[in-house]
């Protein structure tokens, strides 16, 4: 390479110079280490294809909804000479076939090979060997705005010399849907290949009548499997169980066995309201789709979709594309606001959670998934056609390359309301040409694609510019492909309106140090290409890459060739084949890297699924009880809430009642639900406790509890925090309360000073040390005025039950309480108060002078602020101090944050009108934009719909531009900088901040809890949270199934998948307690909105 | 348009020839009107606050002329709640009351409304032609009936609880295609002119919902059903002609967008601009007309929307879909907003009761509204026979059951009685109605 050569030669001119050395260090990076794409021109290469898109008043977006959604592109070596040819679809024009010719050079050989697609609307390109010769035969598929003679699909069967006859009326599947595309695959695992055919209507079936069109069939719209039976294809949709209703508008389809069962599973991502599919084959040749139990959030508008395992641990994960912008100007031009009414409809409807935006579904093993695409970075790339998971640099980690942009900017809020109806109003002549003419005005946007380079720990990096990738465009099918068969990936985009792009990979020029691996398979007799494989390569160095040999791939494209493993500098240490039979072969022997391996199938080993290797056998029952919420909706009480007060029980609090040394159970209820009090018996069942004062209190909502000896007559009395967000006029009370035990009956005393304050937390603690129980009670918001706060409590016994609140200014401080711990953590023999909460750091007071005093920098050297929800303490190292373990709200989200970027809480009566509007800012590309849309905040603050007259006026708004200085001057301001869970280790009386795992921070941690479960002397950690009533924006926030830390020592923890742990718990946990039971101790999970789980672990690998 | 009235300016300094020059100002000011309606047509304005701004431009030009000595129009304060504040104590004799009175108009449209600044052009060559201090007397009327208008409680309407839909069958539920939220749940905490309460005129509780075959309820729900699927010519005419809807939502794929039209307020406004026109009134008459006009629209959709949110009636739309045809789809697009009782029945019936005091009885009119929206004129030989089509139009249109047309017209006739009670309690003459 000439620049590498050059930047060597500056570099001994200067290696003296140390002023400029760092300069030059950056310089000769860049250099050295060149691009990993460099874009190969038409001229060069010879793919002069350009998928030309005509507008006509009979041909457009109008007529027919998918206009915009372009061709596809699909890589296979049709004439068996190792060398990989390319076909692209064009919507209006015939498909093209590029001959490779080597050297990266392409000839069209089209006309000769008997392609003819002139006619009709093409989308999407399958590969496969229909009538296994081993000659790869195309599969096309039609749809557009034309009769059903026009719109089936075609079979071209190789003729073994470049030529290829249309025969798919022979084979019975010429299909006249409308599909944007097809895949082929051997479900049943007869040795042939089956073919499923994603449809769409052309119709419009939006969010109405969902609920009865679901059950409907459509011949056009719905999709279908067929089933190869000797050569001729048999339509068994029905029979399979595949859903083919008239609102699937299915526009992706990926093959993979997500449960490594050896059996062919599918996921079809669908437009529109209809929720995705996820086919779990029942190897019985039917399908049953799991995708509402398997996975939480999925994209609303799903494009594209891709299959691989990102984190090399075996599993296959998914990725599926959406519409949300990355720029706050483009999101604020085209979201439209919260509607909760219509999500509610949504999921009432049986349409699951869907929310506008890319998403990643890390497979768990264990029949979930985990959306992580928020953490990973690649949640937002705008209106995305094709996801490609692919080794594009060689390093052992899959990448991810997506392609975008739209035709026409369709959704831009300021056309929908504005432009259209002008323009409508003004034209004269037919609807058609009335359309057609206003759709010339709506403005396009061209879009730069993605290349997003996987880390290693589920984060990807936006590389895409320093990957010489550079160029807004139009583009919807793509695929890589080693296309001058050096070890690395060209990538080949189809466009619209402009030439194809082909990116060639240099990462094998660059780095001489990375290895790859590729590898051909090979059977005699079925199934010549081997297709439906799955491959891994185990290293050396210990990792695991899996790859399954299914052709489709993103959108509308698909690959055939040898399948690609970049290894980074890691060596072969062996290679498992398991067949599309399900036998398993494995290869051993020394393996060379950088070369093209044949694997020819030579067994007849089955495959055998074992139980995986766990480390508990998890037996886990519902407890006779079920948490139900009220379904309030704080965002009806003040509309600019960053996220919903209530939710936040059970708050299940254990304690030995009856001394009998096992433990009872006390659970807080919401709004509408009385606490209850499960008594254990010997025997270990759970009976609610006859408490007629309790039961008659169902209209506070509980949000924690203290059980201690208020009035020193030796047994447990109860203190009831109630909380709750509510209105003043929802009937839901707030002040809490004192019942004395007696006799096992729970009677309220009037001992305690009445308050109205929105509670979180009680603390028994003598903090005047005078020998009787004191209570601390922290307040959690001032009712219906986020995030203005009000009075936490000191509470003074006077040894007799009596409690006298005891006034302190530093009690309005403590800020928007969620939490609090009672410790000696300096080891001085008196207590101090630890608080947390959102919007705040954690704070420390010592009771001094009968009063609370700050004594936070004592402890901490930064503080953090976040959104805490838990603390925990504990001596986790058995060094006789307590570590404090604080539980947050996550690293998964749209909004990021960090000292230099905080998020920013602005609040104030803006508008003068007697109400608090809080203001919610996050940096977005180096800006801090508020988080609230246009129509949300002219609906809150009427006076600025003048000011924000149209979308586009309020898509660049920050706070500086809404408000005045002296408005925003005048605003009282929180921050938050950091949303991690972590631990903090007392060293010696300071506080020194430790990491978890990253998979800890995939969601909210709400509750934490410490033991040494698998007996090994080293503590572990169960963490269980997730947010699932949330903005609609922000979707359904449960990733997490119960994290559980394997505690190693050393302040080591390891993250054991939930497979492994066999814990697994749905939903949004808010209590985890260790309770003791003639078995044993158990874990009782409380769960919102739900039945609590009382868990046993078992320890298997002792 | 702006040419006659520019043309007008130059005679209106030099002729005397009052008759003429003050229908000119009539029809200018008519036009004033209608550039307040297609700016709230701009910004998709609900029809309650459609008629909130009407109420509260006109007003302005009312009070202005009810200071100059002469004017046969008493100030509503003097008629109605109304209490305005920082009138001046000084009136000045205005040099060109017309344009003054047209000028505040705008001045205050300009000010409440969210795009008012599209009025500023017109506003300014108003101003122009007044004298400074008059100018000055001007805004201050218009600043006071602003003050009085910002502290009628719309400015505390996002303080109050957002509207949840009630669980249950009986209850409204949003509607297709995008399921919004309904318009303005509190708007019954809002001032009225002059009713003492929202509920002052509580209308009988709807029909009880009920899917028995024999009951009202389900007979009305046929008759919705049955006369929209007819399918007949002329209802369906008649239907799209009130329609009145700011904003149906079309769908086309990912594309979605509004197509407007002006509200049922403003529908009537422009009747008002017609009928005043077509009986040459003179601009004093007009701004009267308009004025009061407005003031009832406003009264009446409090009450109306006070009924809608107490009864909380379902849709029948919703009702059809769920337990007779899943694919049925009303001929009108169903506003988002509770069932009972029909705005437009109010609201029209209402009007026609003040039209027909002012014009009288058998006041024949062509009514060309809707022509802009495409939709052909219709002609009606009274107001009372125009509202009674505009409430039977919602019948037709598929949105409404029957009781809610028939109580919502009961509702319009106590609220427009009670208005005109209130401006000539038992003397007619005291007022001129012509």
């Amino acid at each position: 390479m000439v620049a590498y050569g050059t930047a060597q030669l500056v570099l001994t001119a200067v290696m003296n110079n140390p002023n400029v050395y760092s300069t030059l260090f950056f310089f000769m990076a860049t250099l050295v280490r060149a691009q990993l794409f460099s874009p190969l021109p038409a001229a060069q290469t010879g793919v002069d294809f350009v998928n030309r898109l005509t507008e006509t008043p009979t041909e457009n977006i109008v007529t027919y909804e998918y206009f915009y959604n372009g061709g596809g592109v699909a890589a296979g070596d049709f004439n068996n000479d190792g060398l990989t040819d390319l076909i692209f679809t064009s919507n209006q024009q015939n498909t093209q076939l590029y001959l490779n010719k080597g050297n990266l050079r392409f000839e069209n050989i089209t006309d000769q090979a008997g392609i003819d697609d002139t006619k009709g609307w093409k989308t999407g390109i399958a590969l496969t060997d229909v009538n296994n010769d081993g000659w790869l035969d195309i599969y096309i598929s039609f749809s557009g705005n034309f009769t059903p003679k026009n719109r089936k699909n075609k079979l071209y069967i190789n003729q073994q010399n470049l030529t290829f006859k249309e025969f798919a009326g022979k084979y019975g599947i010429d299909d006249a849907g409308y599909t944007s595309q097809s895949t082929f695959f051997d479900y049943d695992q007869d040795g042939d290949m089956d073919l499923f055919v994603v449809n769409h209507n052309t119709k419009l079936f939006r969010n109405f009548d969902a609920a009865y069109t679901k059950q409907q069939i459509d011949p056009d719209a719905g999709d279908r499997l067929y089933e190869n039976k000797g050569g001729r294809f048999e339509d068994v949709t029905t029979r399979a169980g595949i859903i083919s209703n008239p609102i699937g508008y299915g526009l992706g389809v990926v093959v993979t066995d997500v449960n490594n069962d050896g059996w062919p599973d599918l996921y079809v991502s669908n437009d529109y309201i209809e929720q995705d599919y996820l086919y779990v084959n029942q190897q019985d040749g039917t399908f049953s789709d799991q995708l509402q139990t398997q996975m939480v959030s999925i994209s609303n508008f799903s494009m594209g979709v891709d299959a691989g395992d990102i984190n090399n641990d075996g599993l296959m994960d998914l990725v599926t594309l959406d519409m949300l912008p990355e720029d706050n100007y483009r999101q604020k031009l085209l979201f439209a606001p919260d509607n909760f009414e219509l999500y509610n409809n949504m999921v009432d409807n049986g349409f699951h959670y869907q929310s506008m935006r890319n998403m990643l579904q890390l497979n768990n093993g264990d029949g979930t998934f985990s959306e992580i695409g928020q953490l990973a970075g690649i949640s937002s790339t705008d209106w995305s056609w094709a996801p490609l998971l692919a080794d594009f640099n060689n390093d052992g980690f899959l990448d991810l390359y997506i392609t975008n942009g739209y035709g026409r900017d369709m959704i831009n809020r300021d056309v929908m309301k504005f432009y259209f109806d002008e323009r409508l109003k003004h034209i004269e002549g037919k609807k058609s040409e009335q359309m057609f003419d206003v759709l010339q005005g709506v403005p396009s946007t061209p879009l730069q694609n993605y290349l997003y380079l996987n880390n290693g720990q589920y984060q990807f990096d936006n590389k895409t510019l320093a990957s010489g990738l550079e160029g807004k465009d139009y583009s919807h099918g793509a695929i890589y492909a080693d296309l001058d068969n050096d070890g690395d990936l060209e990538i080949v985009v189809n466009c619209m309106n402009e030439p194809a792009k082909l990116f060639k990979n240099q990462t094998v020029e660059n780095a001489k140090t990375s290895n790859y691996l590729k590898i051909k398979l090979a059977q005699d007799r079925q199934n010549r290409f081997g297709f439906g494989a799955k491959i891994t390569v185990f290293t050396r160095q210990g990792q695991r890459l899996t790859r399954e040999f299914n052709p489709v791939h993103g959108f509308q494209s698909a690959v055939v060739e040898p399948l690609h493993f970049g290894l980074g500098p890691q060596q072969v240490d062996s290679i498992q084949v398991v067949w599309d039979d399900r036998t398993v072969q494995t290869l051993k022997k020394d393996i060379r890297p950088n070369q093209l391996l044949t694997i020819t199938k030579q067994t007849s080993k089955p495959l055998v699924v074992t139980a995986p290797e766990t480390l508990f056998d998890v037996h886990s029952a519902k407890l006779p009880y079920k948490h139900q919420e009220l379904l309030v909706n704080d965002f009806k009480v003040q509309p600019l809430l960053p996220y919903m007060i209530s939710y936040h029980g059970p708050k299940i609090k254990v304690v030995d009642l009856n001394n009998d040394q096992l433990d009872d159970l006390f659970i807080g209820g919401p709004e509408g639900q009385a606490p209850t009090i499960l008594l254990q018996s010997t025997t270990g069942e759970f009976e609610p406790s006859e408490q007629p004062f309790l039961d008659a209190s169902s209209y506070y909502e509980d949000v924690n509890a203290s059980f201690f000896d208020a009035d020193a007559d030796g047994d447990l009395d109860l203190y009831i925090v109630s909380g709750g967000f509510g209105t003043e006029d929802s009937g839901l009370s707030l002040e809490d309360r004192l019942y004395i035990n007696n006799d096992g009956l729970f009677v309220p005393s009037q001992n305690l000073p009445l308050d109205e304050m929105v509670g979180s937390v009680s603390l028994p603690w003598d903090f005047d040390m005078d020998g009787d129980l004191d209570l601390f009670v922290g307040t959690r918001v001032k009712q219906a005025a986020f995030p203005q706060t009000a009075p936490s409590m000191l509470l003074v016994n006077n040894g007799q039950g009596r409690f006298v609140s005891k006034k302190s200014k530093t009690l309005n401080e403590l800020g928007l309480v969620k939490d609090a711990a009672v410790a000696d953590f300096d080891g001085d023999g008196q207590q101090e108060l630890l608080v947390i909460g959102d919007w705040d750091y954690p704070k420390i007071y010592r009771f001094k002078n009968y009063d609370l005093v700050e004594v936070t920098e004592q402890f901490f050297d930064t503080s953090y602020s976040g959104w805490w929800n838990t603390v925990e303490v504990n001596d986790i190292d058995n060094d006789g101090d307590l570590d404090v373990f604080l539980g947050n709200w996550g690293e998964n989200n749209q909004f990021k944050t960090s000292a230099a970027q905080p998020m920013e809480l602005f609040y104030d009566d803006f508008d003068g009108n007697g109400y608090i509007d809080p203001i919610w800012c996050y940096y977005i590309q180096g800006e801090s934009y508020p988080n609230v849309l246009r129509d949300e905040i002219t609906d809150q603050m009427v006076t600025l719909r003048k000011k924000f007259v149209t979308y586009e006026a309020y898509a660049n708004a920050t706070m500086e531009t809404i408000f005045s200085p002296e408005q925003i001057e005048k605003a009282p301001k929180r921050v938050t900088d950091f949303l991690a869970t972590v631990w903090f280790e007392n060293k010696g009386g300071k506080f020194i901040l430790h990491h978890f795992p990253i998979e800890v921070n995939f969601s909210s941690v709400n509750a934490l809890l410490i033991d040494d479960f698998d007996q090994d002397g080293h503590k572990d950690i169960l963490m269980g949270g997730n947010t699932h009533y949330n903005r609609v924006r922000i979707g359904n926030c449960e990733t997490t199934y119960g994290i559980y830390l394997k505690g190693k020592g050393n302040h080591q923890f390891e993250y054991v998948p939930n497979h492994q742990t066999q814990i697994s718990i749905s939903g949004s946990v808010r209590s985890l307690e260790s309770v003791r039971t003639p078995s044993g101790p158990k874990i009782v999970v409380g769960i919102n909105n739900d039945y609590p789980l009382l868990l046993n672990l078992q320890n298997t690998n002792r | 348009m702006r040419k006659s009235f520019l043309s007008y300016l130059f005679f209106g300094v030099l002729t005397t020839a009052f008759g003429q020059k003050n229908f000119q100002q009539t029809k200018a000011y008519i036009d004033d009107v209608k550039q307040l309606t297609d700016v709230m047509i701009y910004d998709v304005t609900s029809p309650v606050a459609a008629a909130r701004y009407y109420a509260y431009s006109t007003l302005a030009s009312y009070e202005l002329m009810a200071t100059q000595t002469g004017v046969p129009y008493p100030s509503f304060t003097a008629l109605s709640k109304l209490r305005l504040t920082g009138i001046p104590a000084e009136v000045p004799s205005l040099q060109h009351p017309e344009m003054a009175y047209r000028y505040v108009l705008l001045y205050v449209g300009s000010k409440l409304l969210p795009s008012g600044k599209k009025l500023l052009p017109r506003a300014e060559k108003l101003k122009q032609a007044l004298p400074p201090t008059e100018a000055e007397f001007v805004e201050a009327i218009g600043e006071a009936v602003l003050t009085y208008a910002s502290q009628d409680g719309f400015l505390q309407l996002n303080n109050l609880k957002r509207y949840t839909p009630k669980r249950g069958p009986a209850y409204w539920q949003p509607t297709k295609p995008t399921y919004m939220a309904p318009i303005e749940p509190h708007w019954n905490t809002l001032k009225t002119f002059f009713l003492d309460r929202p509920d002052q005129f509580l209308t009988q509780v709807p029909a009880t919902f009920d899917l028995d075959s024999a009951s009202p309820f389900y007979a009305m729900t046929l008759e919705v059903k049955n006369v929209v699927d007819e399918n007949h010519k002329e209802k369906n005419e008649i239907a799209a002609f009130w329609d009145c809807n700011p904003y149906a939502i079309s769908q086309i794929g990912h594309l979605e967008f509004g197509l407007k039209k002006i509200s049922p307020g403003g529908h009537w406004m422009g009747i008002a601009g017609i009928a005043c026109k077509k009986a040459r009134f003179s601009l004093q008459k007009t701004i009267y007309t308009h004025t009061l006009l407005a003031l009832t629209l406003h009264d009446s959709f409090v009450a109306c929307w006070d009924e809608k949110y107490r009864s909380d009636r379902i849709r029948p739309e919703t009702v059809i879909n769920r337990y007779i045809d899943k694919t049925w789809t009303p001929l009108l697009q169903t506003p988002p907003f509770p069932e009972y009782v029909s705005g437009h029945s109010v609201v029209s019936t209402s009007s026609a009761l003040i039209l027909t005091q002012i014009f009288g009885d058998n006041f024949r009119f062509k009514d060309t509204t809707e022509n802009e929206f495409g939709l052909k004129p219709r002609t009606f030989k009274s107001f009372n026979q125009a509202a009674e089509e505009a409430s039977i139009s919602r019948i037709y249109g598929g949105i409404h059951f029957m009781d809610a047309v028939t109580e919502g017209q009961w509702l319009g006739r106590q609220v427009g009685q009670f208005v005109l009670q209130a401006i000539d309690p038992g003397s007619p003459s005291s007022f001129p109605t012509r």
